[in-house]
C-alpha cells in the first residue's frame, strides 16, 4: 500500500457517552471513519447528532469511550493525555465558525504562535507566517489586529494558521456560519484546494447546503450513527443532494423510490418517464 | 512568542497595565525607601568611627559601641598600653550623652572631650578651624542653624557653660549630634579625674593589630579593644536591633501589597482571556506553554514594577542629597536584591491560581460557548 492510498484518517467504532443515570447522553455509537489524503468529507446532521463531539474526539480533543482513531501513524486514542497536544499541534489543523483568532496578535502573530508552540521561531516562524498569509491573499494585513477584519478575512487568518504546521488534516466545525454566503463560498474553494492542491484531507462539519458541491463525500450523522448516503438521495432531475427523510417529494417507481428537491422536479421526472413508457 | 502574548495580553488593556505595574512600584517602593533610610540613618551613627582616625578603641570592658553607654577607665592603663610594642600612640577620650541648650533650645548630643590637636576632634568643619579652649565647645553647624546659634553663644553642656567656638559639619545623626570640648575642660566639669572612657589606639606602620589587641587583652585587665570595623558594627547594630521589627513588618506589609495587586491582575487578566487559552489549548499548547505565558505577564509586570520603583528611589535619593535632608537615603545593593527576590516571590504566588485555572480548561470547550 503507497502513502498516498492509505488514509490519513481511520475511525472505527467510535462511542462516546456523556453523563449518567437520567442525565445519560449516548452522543455517538459506533462510528467509523476513513479520509484519505486530498478528500474533503462533509460531515452533516441535525442539531445534537453528534457532529461537533466527532470532531473533537478525531481532533484529540476529546477521549472516546470506546473505539479507535488513527491519525497518520498515531493511534490517538491509547495516547497518554500529556502526548496529545503534541499530535494536535502538528497532526491536526482547526478552524472554527467563530475564528477563535488571539485578540491581542496581529494577523502574522497568530499563526507565528502555533509555530511557535510547534518549536518554530525567530523570522524563521515570521517567514512562514507571511507566506501562508500571502497564499491566503492576506499579504495587506499582515499586521492588522482581528478587530480590524472582515469576517473571511479572519477566516483565512484562521485557515493559514490551521496550516503553520503542515497538518495531514483539517478540521472544521461549520466554517462558514459566521459569514455571508459569498464570502463563505470563498473559504469553502480555498479548502477544496488546499486539499487538491496539497493533498490536505478537510473535514468540514456544516448545515450549510452550499459546501455540499464542493465535498468528495457527504455523510449523514443522525443520531450518532452514520447513515451514509443511505438516507441522502440524488434529485435524478436536477442532480442535488437532498436527505431523504426531509425531501419535499418522493415517487415509486417499478419499485423504486425516487426523491426530489422540489415537486417541480418531480412533475417533470414523472412527464419524462411516461414519454419513455410510451415509447417502449 | 510567549513572552510577546504576555506583553501583549498586558498591554492591551491600559488600565491593566497601570494597575498592575504600579501596584509593584508602590510595594517596592515602600521598601526601597524604608531601607534607604535605615541604611542613611545607619550610615550616620557610625561618623565618628568612620572619621576619627584611629586603629583600635579600647573601653572600659563590656563597652562596645557609643549609643546609651558610659565608658570609664584608669588612664594609667592607657599609659601601660601606649607602651605596648606596634603601639605608636594612644590617645584618650572622654565621652558622656548630654543635652546641649543653645538659644533656650535643647538638642541630644554625644559629647566628646578630646586633647586639642590629637585624634578625637573634629573632621570636617563649617568655617573656622578651631581647637577648644577651657571655656569652648565646638556644636554641629545643622545644630547651630536650627537654634540661630553663632559663634561666641553661650552653650549649656555635660553641666558646662560653655561659649560656641566653631562649627563641626557631619555629625548629626537621626539620634543625635557630636559635640567637642576640651578634655580638661571635661574633667573638671564633671568631676572627673585619673580616668578615661575611650582609648583611640594609632598602631606604627606595618603593626599587626590583631597581635596588637591580643597583647592588650592579655596584659590589660578590665578593658574591651575593638578594631574600628568591630566599634562601628556594633553601633550599627544599635539602629538595626531597633528597627528589624519595623522593617519585617513594612517588609511583609510590601510584599502583600505587591502580591495582591500582581495576583489580581494576573488573575483578572487570565479570566478575561481564558477562551483564548482554551483555543490554544484545544490548537495544541502544552500546559507547559501556557503556563510560560502567564509567567511571563507577572514576570513583565514585576520587572517593570521593579525598574519604576528603583528608578524613583534613586530620584529620591538624590533629591534628599541634594536638598540637605536630615536623613539621608541610601539604596544599597543589598536592599535591590532582597526587594527584587520579593518581588521574583510575589510573581511566581500571584501566577499559581491562574495557572490552576488554565490547567483546569479542557481542550473539547472550544467548541462549546
Ligand atoms: N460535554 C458534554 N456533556 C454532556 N453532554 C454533551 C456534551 N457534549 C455534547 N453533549 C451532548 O451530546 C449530543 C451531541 O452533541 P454535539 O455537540 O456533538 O451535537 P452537534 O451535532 O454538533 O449539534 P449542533 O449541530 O447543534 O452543533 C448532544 O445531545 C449534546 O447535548
Ligand atoms: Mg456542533
Amino acid at each position: 500500500m503507497s502513502d498516498v492510498e492509505r488514509p490519513v484518517l481511520t475511525v472505527r467504532g467510535v462511542t462516546k457517552v456523556f453523563g449518567e443515570g437520567a442525565s445519560r447522553v449516548e452522543a455517538l455509537r459506533g462510528v467509523d471513519l476513513d479520509v484519505d489524503p486530498g478528500e474533503v468529507v462533509l460531515i452533516m446532521g441535525p442539531s445534537g447528532s453528534g457532529k461537533t463531539t466527532l470532531l473533537s474526539i478525531i481532533g484529540a480533543l476529546l477521549k472516546p469511550t470506546a473505539g479507535t482513531v488513527r491519525i497518520g501513524e498515531d493511534e490517538v486514542t491509547v495516547m497518554s493525555e500529556h502526548r496529545l497536544p503534541a499530535v494536535r499541534i502538528r497532526q491536526v489543523g482547526f478552524v472554527f465558525q467563530d475564528f477563535n483568532l488571539l485578540s491581542a496578535l496581529t494577523a502574522r502573530e497568530n499563526v507565528q504562535v502555533v509555530l511557535d508552540f510547534a518549536g518554530v521561531s525567530g523570522s524563521k516562524a515570521r517567514q512562514r507566517a507571511t507566506e501562508l498569509l500571502e497564499g491566503m491573499e492576506l499579504g495587506q494585513r499582515l499586521d492588522f489586529l482581528p478587530e480590524k477584519l472582515s469576517g473571511g478575512e479572519k477566516q483565512r487568518v484562521a485557515i493559514a494558521r490551521a496550516m503553520a504546521n503542515d497538518p495531514a488534516l483539517l478540521l472544521c466545525d461549520e466554517p462558514t456560519a459566521n459569514l455571508d454566503s459569498r464570502i463563505g463560498h470563498d473559504v469553502v474553494v480555498r479548502l477544496r484546494e488546499i486539499a487538491d492542491q496539497r493533498g490536505k484531507s478537510v473535514v468540514i462539519v456544516s448545515h450549510d447546503e452550499r459546501i455540499k458541491p464542493h465535498a468528495d463525500r457527504v455523510l449523514w450523522l443522525d443520531d450518532g450513527v452514520f447513515r451514509e448516503m443511505a438516507t441522502m438521495a440524488v434529485d435524478p432531475v436536477c442532480g442535488m443532494a437532498i436527505e431523504r427523510e426531509t425531501a419535499p417529494a418522493h415517487l415509486e417507481v417499478d419499485g423504486e423510490t425516487y426523491y426530489f428537491c422540489s415537486r417541480g422536479c418531480m412533475r417533470e421526472f414523472q412527464e419524462e418517464h411516461v414519454q419513455k413508457a410510451q415509447r417502449s | 512568542m510567549g513572552v510577546a502574548l504576555a506583553s501583549r495580553n498586558l498591554f492591551e488593556n491600559r488600565t491593566r497595565l497601570v494597575v498592575s505595574v504600579a501596584g509593584v512600584v508602590l510595594a517596592a517602593l515602600l521598601i526601597l525607601v524604608l531601607d534607604g533610610v535605615l541604611a542613611g540613618a545607619t550610615r550616620q551613627v557610625t561618623t565618628f568611627m568612620d572619621n576619627v582616625p584611629f586603629d583600635l578603641v579600647v573601653s572600659q570592658r563590656g563597652v562596645r559601641n557609643l549609643h546609651m553607654t558610659t565608658s570609664f577607665f584608669a588612664e594609667s592603663k592607657l599609659r601601660e598600653i601606649a607602651r605596648i610594642d606596634g603601639v605608636r600612640h594612644a590617645d584618650p577620650v572622654l565621652y558622656t550623652t548630654t543635652f546641649l541648650t543653645l538659644r533656650g533650645q535643647r538638642s541630644l548630643a554625644y559629647l566628646i572631650g578630646y586633647e586639642p590637636g590629637r585624634p578625637g576632634g573634629p573632621w570636617a568643619w563649617a568655617g573656622r578651624q578651631v581647637l577648644p579652649t577651657r571655656d569652648g565647645i565646638i556644636v554641629d553647624a545643622r545644630i547651630a542653624e536650627d537654634f540661630g546659634g553663632r559663634i561666641g553663644d553661650p552653650v549649656t553642656a555635660g553641666g558646662a557653660d560653655l561659649r560656641l567656638e566653631g562649627l563641626a559639619k557631619g555629625t548629626t545623626s537621626i539620634l543625635n549630634s557630636i559635640a567637642f570640648m576640651d578634655r580638661d575642660a571635661f574633667e573638671s566639669a564633671q568631676g572627673l579625674q585619673g580616668v578615661v572612657s575611650f582609648g583611640l589606639i594609632t598602631l606604627d606602620p606595618g603593626a599587626d593589630a590583631d597581635r596588637v589587641a591580643r597583647q592588650i587583652r592579655r596584659e590589660i585587665p578590665g578593658v574591651t579593644v575593638l578594631t574600628r570595623e568591630e566599634f562601628a558594627d556594633s553601633e550599627r547594630r544599635v539602629v538595626s536591633d531597633m528597627s528589624t521589627e519595623l522593617m519585617q513588618m513594612m517588609n511583609f506589609i510590601g510584599f502583600l501589597v505587591g502580591l495582591a495587586v500582581v495576583a489580581l491582575t494576573v488573575y483578572t487578566t487570565t479570566l478575561q482571556k481564558l477562551s483564548e487559552y482554551g483555543i490554544l489549548k484545544a490548537i495544541g499548547a502544552s500546559n507547559a506553554r501556557l503556563v510560560r505565558v502567564v509567567c511571563a505577564q507577572s514576570a513583565i509586570s514585576i520587572t517593570l514594577g521593579l525598574l519604576g520603583a528603583l528608578g524613583i528611589a534613586l530620584l529620591l535619593q538624590g533629591a534628599l542629597g541634594y536638598f540637605g535632608g536630615r536623613v539621608p537615603m541610601v539604596v544599597t545593593w543589598a536592599s535591590v536584591l532582597k526587594v527584587t527576590i520579593g518581588a521574583a516571590a510575589v510573581g511566581s504566588l500571584a501566577s499559581l491560581l491562574p495557572i490552576a485555572r488554565i490547567a483546569r480548561l479542557k481542550p473539547a470547550e472550544v467548541f462549546r460557548r
